[in-house]
C-alpha cells in the first residue's frame, strides 16, 4: 500500500526552507494542492525540508514546479535532521518555458524522516514547487 | 501581523583594476564610512551583504538583500572570476572616467561574463561612472557613458567614491529591478498553475 | 352583666335602631333573632353587611361577622380563644354575644369609620408565591398603590372636616338661635300676658294712644297756626295792595270815571265773594275730612306683634286699593303712567312696603301736580269769567241797543254759548273738587304706609338685635348654601370612594380569578425557576472560568504572537545566513576547485606571484641604481649646467654682435670693415663639453 507521504493529511510536515513569502509559504508544497506553490525569493541554491511523520520507506519523488533548473534529492533517517544522504545527485530539469514541470523521481529512501531538495540553479530567478509527492510506506 | 518580504539578489560588480570597484562597493555596504585610504588589490573576490529597503505601492514592506560579489579585475584571477559569476542575477559596470581603456575594456567585461550568464536574462544592469570628482581630467564623457549603458539596456550613474555621491543609486536601481521582476514573476507563476 | 344588658337596650332603642325594646324582651331573644340585631348593627357599621340572615348559611354568616369583628380589632373575653367566640357565636350564646353587642354599641362612631377603612385598607391575603406571577405582583403593587392614595384622600377628608367649622355645626348653632328667638319670643308673649292681666290695662292702653294722638294733634295745630299766620300776613298785604288800589282809584276818580271804577271794585267783591263761597268751604271740607280720617287712623290697634300683624293685613288691603286706584286714575287721567309694582303678596316683607310706598308716592306727586294745574286752569278761567261779565255788564245796555238796532239772533246766540261754556266751567269745577278729595286720600295713605313701613323694619330690626343675630337672615342663607356645597363634596368624595371600593373589588376579583389560572404555571414556573438558577449557577460558573481562560489565553497569545514575530524574525535571518554562507562556501569552493588544480600542477598563483616579485625587485634594483648615479654626479652636473648656461649666454651675444655687424655692412655696401680681428674664441668651453659628453656616455 502506497500513500503520499508528504502530505499534511498524513502528517508530512515541510518545516524548513530557504525561502519565506507569506503568501507562499512551504506548506504549499506538501498540501496536495497544485494551485497553491511555494516560492523561492531570490539566490540559489533553494533547500526545502519535508519532515515525516514517523520513519518511512520512500519509492518515488513525485515533482510539479514552475522554472526549477538542477534539483538534487537528500535524506535523512534521524528523528534530529542531522547529515543527509544523496538519494538523486543534482539532475538538471527541462525548462517548461514558464509552464508547469513534473517529474518522477524513482529513489530509494528505505528508513527516512526527512527528505531535503535543494534547487541549485533555476531557469529563472524565481522558481515555484507547486506539489511534492512522496510515495511510500510508514515503517512499522 | 504582516512579515516584511524578504528578497534576495547576487550582484557582480566589474570592471578594470584600479576603476574603484571596491571602492564603490564598500561605500555602499558601510554607508560611507569605509573609504579605503589606501588602496589594497582585491585578490579574488571581495563579497558583502546588505539589505536594501524597497518602496512598494502597497503598505507591505520589502527588502531586497543584496549579496554582493566584487570580483578582482586583475588579469591574474580571470581564470577564477567567472566561478564567482554563477548564479548572478544583477550586474555592475564599473569604469573610471579618467582612464579611457577601462571604459573600452567594459565590453570586454560583458563578453566575459556573458559567457557564464547570459546578459539579457538578468535582472538588472548598470554602468557607473565613477570618480566623478576627477572631471577635469575626465577622458570619457557622460554621453559616451550613457550611450554605452543604453546599448544595452542598462542602467547608467556617475559615482565618486571618494566623495560618496552617486553610490547608493546604483544598487537602489538593483534593488528596485528585483522587487519589479520578483512581483512579475510571481503573476507569470499563479498563471502557469491555474 | 346587667349593666351590659340594660346599655345595650338603651342604645338599641336610640336612633339609629329604635327597636323600642325592653330588658325583658331583649333578654328573650332567641339566639337567632340575636344573631340578627349583631347583624343589624354590623349593618350600620358598614353597608357591606346588610345582608338578610336567611339569605346565607350560618357558617358563611359566622364567618362574614368573625372576619368583621377582627377587622374592628374586637377581641373576644379573656380566657375564650376565637375558636370558642366563633362556636359561641354559632349557637348564638347570650354570653359570647352580650359582651360583644356591648362593646359594639359603646363604640359606634370609632368603629364605624374603622370598618369604613378597614374595608379599603385590609390587605388581601396571598400565598406568597402568588406574588411570583407578574401580573399578580403587579396588581397587589396597584392595590397597595390604591391604599395609599385612599389614606392620603381620608386624612385629608379628616383634617378638612377638623379645620372649618362643620355644616353640623353650623347646623346645631342656627337650631340654638332658633331656640333662642323661640324663647325670646315667648318671653314677650309673657310679658305681654302680664301686663294684660293688670286690670287697668285697657284704659291705661286707651290713654296712651290718646295721648300720642293728642300730642301729634297738638303738633298739627301748631303747624296750623304758623299757616294761619302767613295767612293773615298774605292778607294784610294784599290789604295794603287794595288801599293802594283804591287810593289810586280816588285818584282816578278825582280825575274822572268814578262810575267804571266802582264797577271794577263790585266785579272784584263779587269775584271775592264766589271765592269766599265756593273755595273756602270746599277746603275747609277738605281738612274736616282728613281731619276725620286721621281721627280713624289713630283710633286703630295698638303697637306689637298684634299690631304688626294688622298693619300688615291693613298694608295688603292698602296695597290693593292703591292698585284699584291706580287703575281708576289711568283710566282717568290716562297719563298718569302705572307702576311697575305687579301683584306682589301681602307677606313680601319690609321691602315690598317700602317699594308699595314708594309707588304711592311717586303717584301722589303725579296726582298733585295734575291738581295744580287744573287749579291754575280753573283759576285763569275764573279770571275770563269775570271779565267776560263784566264786560257783559258794561256792554249790556249798548248790547241792547246794539241788538235792537241790528239783530236779536246774535245776542241769543252768545246767550247760548255763555250758558253752554258755564256749564262746562261748573262741570269741570267739579271734577276738580273731586280730584283734590282723592288726592288727599292718597297722601294720607302714604303717610300711613311710610308710618307702617318704619314701624314693621324696626320691629324686624328690633327682633334681630333681640336675638343677637344682626344679619341673621344674610348668615343663614349663606350656611344653607355652604352645607349644600358640603353635602354635595360629601357625595362626590363617597363616590371617589365607591368607586375606588369597586377598583379594589374588581381586582381581588381579578387576582382570585388569576390565582386559579395561574396556580399550576406556577407551579411549573417554580421548577422552571429552579432549573433556571442551576443552570445560571452553572452558567455563571462557565463564563467566569471561560473568562480566565480567555483571558490566559489572550495573554498567551499575544506572546506567542510576540514569540512568532521573533522567531520569523529569526528564520528571516537564518535564511539570510543561509545565503550569505552559502555565497562564502561558493567562494571557498571555488578557492579550492583552485587549489586543487594547482595541485594537479596548473600554475600556482603563489609562484606567478614569486616571479613577479622577482621582476619587480630587479627593477627597483636598477632604479635604484640609476637614483644613486643620479644622487653623486648631481653637484657637478649642476655646475656643470651652469657653466653651459653662461656660455649659451656668451654665443648668443656673439650671433647678434655679428648680426647687427652684417646688417650694417649692407646698408655701407661697399665700405665694410672686415670683422675677423675682433673674433672671440673660447677652447676652454669646447673641451669642457667633450668632457661631459664623455661622462654621459660612461
Amino acid at each position: 500500500m502506497s500513500d503520499n507521504l508528504a502530505s499534511a493529511e498524513n502528517g508530512g510536515q515541510a518545516l524548513i526552507a530557504t525561502s519565506w513569502d507569506q503568501a507562499h509559504p512551504p506548506e504549499h508544497a506538501i498540501d496536495g494542492d497544485d494551485a497553491t506553490f511555494w516560492v523561492t525569493t531570490g539566490m540559489f541554491p533553494q533547500e526545502l525540508v519535508v519532515t515525516l511523520p514517523a520513519s518511512s520507506a520512500v519509492a518515488r519523488v513525485m515533482l510539479r514546479s514552475v522554472g526549477i533548473r538542477r534539483i538534487s534529492i537528500h535524506a535523512c533517517p534521524t528523528e534530529q535532521p542531522g547529515a543527509y544522504d544523496t538519494v538523486l545527485p543534482e539532475t538538471e530539469i527541462a525548462d517548461g518555458a514558464g509552464s508547469r514541470q513534473s517529474e518522477v523521481f524513482t529513489v530509494k529512501m528505505e528508513a527516512v524522516r526527512h527528505v531535503k531538495l535543494v534547487i541549485h540553479a533555476g531557469w529563472d530567478h524565481f522558481v515555484a514547487v507547486n506539489d511534492i509527492r512522496l510515495d511510500g510506506r510508514k515503517l512499522d | 501581523m504582516v512579515s516584511a518580504l524578504k528578497l534576495r539578489s547576487k550582484v557582480v560588480v566589474l570592471g578594470d583594476s584600479g576603476v574603484g570597484k571596491s571602492a564603490v562597493t564598500q561605500m555602499f555596504h558601510s554607508n560611507g564610512q569605509k573609504f579605503p585610504k589606501n588602496y589594497l588589490m582585491t585578490i579574488g573576490v571581495d563579497f558583502c551583504m546588505k539589505p536594501v529597503p524597497v518602496q512598494v505601492a502597497d503598505e507591505s514592506r520589502a527588502t531586497v538583500e543584496l549579496f554582493v560579489f566584487d570580483t578582482a579585475g586583475q588579469d591574474l584571477f580571470a581564470e577564477m572570476a567567472p566561478h564567482y559569476w554563477e548564479g548572478s542575477a544583477s550586474l555592475i559596470l564599473v569604469y573610471d572616467i579618467t582612464r579611457a581603456e577601462s571604459f573600452h575594456n567594459l565590453a570586454e567585461w560583458l563578453e566575459r561574463i556573458s559567457r557564464v550568464v547570459p546578459v539579457e536574462s538578468m535582472v538588472s544592469g548598470c554602468v557607473v561612472a565613477n570618480k566623478a570628482d576627477l572631471r577635469e581630467r575626465a577622458e570619457i564623457s557622460r554621453e559616451a557613458g550613457e550611450a554605452f549603458a543604453q546599448r544595452y539596456g542598462f542602467a547608467f550613474f556617475e559615482a565618486s567614491a571618494l566623495e560618496h555621491s552617486g553610490i547608493d543609486a546604483p544598487f537602489a536601481h538593483v534593488a528596485a529591478a528585483t522587487h519589479a521582476r520578483y512581483t512579475d514573476s510571481l503573476a507569470k507563476l499563479t498563471a502557469a498553475v491555474s | 352583666m346587667a349593666t351590659e344588658i340594660h346599655v345595650i337596650v338603651e342604645r338599641l332603642n336610640d336612633a339609629p335602631f329604635n327597636l323600642k325594646l325592653t330588658l325583658a324582651s331583649f333578654d328573650e331573644k332567641s339566639p337567632f333573632e340575636l344573631l340578627e340585631i349583631v347583624n343589624l348593627i354590623m349593618g350600620t357599621l358598614s353597608d357591606a353587611h346588610r345582608i338578610d340572615l336567611r339569605d346565607e348559611t350560618p357558617e358563611r354568616t359566622i364567618n362574614r361577622m368573625m372576619d368583621f369583628l377582627r377587622q374592628l380589632n374586637f377581641k373576644p373575653a379573656t380566657g375564650a380563644d376565637a375558636l370558642q367566640f366563633q362556636t359561641a357565636l354559632l349557637q348564638g350564646d347570650p354570653r359570647a354575644i352580650h359582651p360583644m353587642l356591648a362593646w359594639m354599641l359603646v363604640r359606634m362612631p370609632e368603629l364605624k369609620k374603622r370598618a369604613y377603612l378597614a374595608r379599603f385598607l385590609t390587605p388581601v391575603e396571598m400565598p406568597e408565591h402568588m406574588f411570583a406571577d407578574e401580573e399578580v405582583a403587579e396588581l397587589a403593587g396597584h392595590l397597595r398603590e390604591l391604599q395609599e392614595q385612599f389614606k392620603a384622600a381620608h386624612k385629608a377628608v379628616e383634617k378638612a372636616g377638623s379645620a372649618i367649622i362643620s355644616p353640623l355645626e353650623i347646623k346645631k348653632a342656627i337650631v340654638q338661635m332658633e331656640e333662642d328667638r323661640e324663647q325670646l319670643l315667648a318671653k314677650i308673649e309673657a310679658l305681654d300676658n302680664r301686663l294684660r292681666s293688670i286690670d287697668s290695662f285697657t284704659d291705661m292702653l286707651d290713654a296712651i294712644s290718646t295721648l300720642r294722638q293728642e300730642q301729634d294733634e297738638g303738633g298739627r295745630l301748631v303747624q296750623r297756626v304758623a299757616e294761619q299766620r302767613a295767612q293773615l300776613a298774605h292778607a294784610a298785604q294784599s290789604a295794603k295792595a287794595l288801599q293802594a288800589a283804591v287810593r289810586d282809584a280816588n285818584a282816578q276818580d278825582l280825575r274822572g270815571g268814578g262810575e267804571a271804577l266802582l264797577r271794577a271794585i263790585m266785579g272784584e267783591v263779587e269775584a271775592q265773594r264766589a271765592l269766599f263761597e265756593r273755595e273756602l268751604p270746599a277746603n275747609i271740607d277738605d281738612a274736616r275730612q282728613r281731619l276725620a280720617e286721621l281721627e280713624g287712623a289713630l283710633a286703630d290697634g295698638p303697637v306689637g306683634e298684634e299690631a304688626l300683624r294688622e298693619a300688615r293685613a291693613n298694608l295688603a288691603g292698602l296695597q290693593a286699593k292703591a292698585r284699584q286706584l291706580e287703575l281708576a286714575q289711568a283710566a282717568m287721567g290716562g297719563d298718569g303712567g302705572p307702576g311697575p309694582g305687579g301683584a306682589s303678596s301681602a307677606d313680601d316683607g319690609l321691602a315690598m312696603f317700602r317699594q308699595q310706598a314708594a309707588l304711592i308716592s311717586r303717584k301722589h306727586e303725579a296726582v298733585r301736580m295734575r291738581l295744580d294745574a287744573s287749579a291754575a286752569e280753573r283759576d285763569s278761567l275764573e279770571r275770563e269769567l269775570m271779565a267776560k261779565m263784566a264786560a257783559l255788564e258794561e256792554i249790556a245796555p249798548q248790547a241792547r241797543s246794539a241788538a235792537l238796532s241790528t239783530k236779536n239772533d246774535d245776542f241769543k246766540k252768545y246767550a247760548a254759548n255763555l250758558r253752554g261754556k258755564t256749564a262746562q266751567y261748573k262741570k269741570c269745577k267739579a271734577a276738580l273738587a273731586e280730584l283734590r278729595a282723592e288726592y288727599g286720600l292718597l297722601h294720607r295713605t302714604e303717610q300711613l304706609l311710610h308710618v307702617q313701613a318704619r314701624a314693621v323694619g324696626a320691629k324686624l330690626s328690633a327682633v334681630e338685635s333681640a336675638h343677637g343675630i344682626v344679619g341673621y337672615t344674610d348668615v343663614q342663607a349663606g350656611l344653607e348654601k355652604a352645607s349644600e356645597a358640603k353635602a354635595a363634596a360629601d357625595e362626590s368624595k363617597g363616590q371617589t370612594l365607591e368607586e375606588i371600593a369597586v377598583v379594589v373589588e374588581e381586582i381581588n376579583a381579578q387576582i382570585r380569578a388569576q390565582k386559579g389560572k395561574l396556580a399550576p404555571q406556577i407551579k411549573e414556573l417554580r421548577a422552571l425557576r429552579a432549573q433556571y438558577q442551576e443552570l445560571e449557577a452553572e452558567y455563571i460558573d462557565k463564563k467566569s472560568s471561560y473568562e480566565n481562560t480567555a483571558v490566559g489565553l489572550d495573554a498567551e497569545l499575544s506572546k506567542l504572537q510576540e514569540e512568532v514575530g521573533a522567531y520569523e524574525e529569526d528564520i528571516a535571518k537564518e535564511e539570510s545566513r543561509y545565503h550569505y554562507l552559502n555565497s562564502l562556501s561558493q567562494i571557498l569552493d571555488v578557492s579550492a576547485s583552485r587549489a586543487r588544480s594547482e595541485a594537479a600542477g596548473s600554475t600556482r598563483i603563489g609562484d606567478a606571484y614569486a616571479a613577479r616579485m622577482r621582476a619587480q625587485e630587479e627593477q627597483t634594483k636598477d632604479l635604484r641604481a640609476q637614483q644613486r648615479l643620479v644622487k653623486e654626479n648631481h653637484d657637478r652636473n649642476a655646475g656643470q649646467i651652469h657653466l653651459y648656461k653662461d656660455l649659451h649666454r656668451l654665443l648668443k651675444c656673439k650671433v647678434d654682435c655679428q648680426r647687427r655687424e652684417l646688417e650694417a655692412r649692407d646698408n655701407h655696401a661697399l665700405l665694410g670693415a672686415v670683422s675677423g680681428a675682433n673674433v672671440f674664441t673660447m677652447p676652454d668651453a669646447a673641451n669642457r663639453y667633450v668632457d661631459i659628453d664623455g661622462v654621459e656616455h660612461s
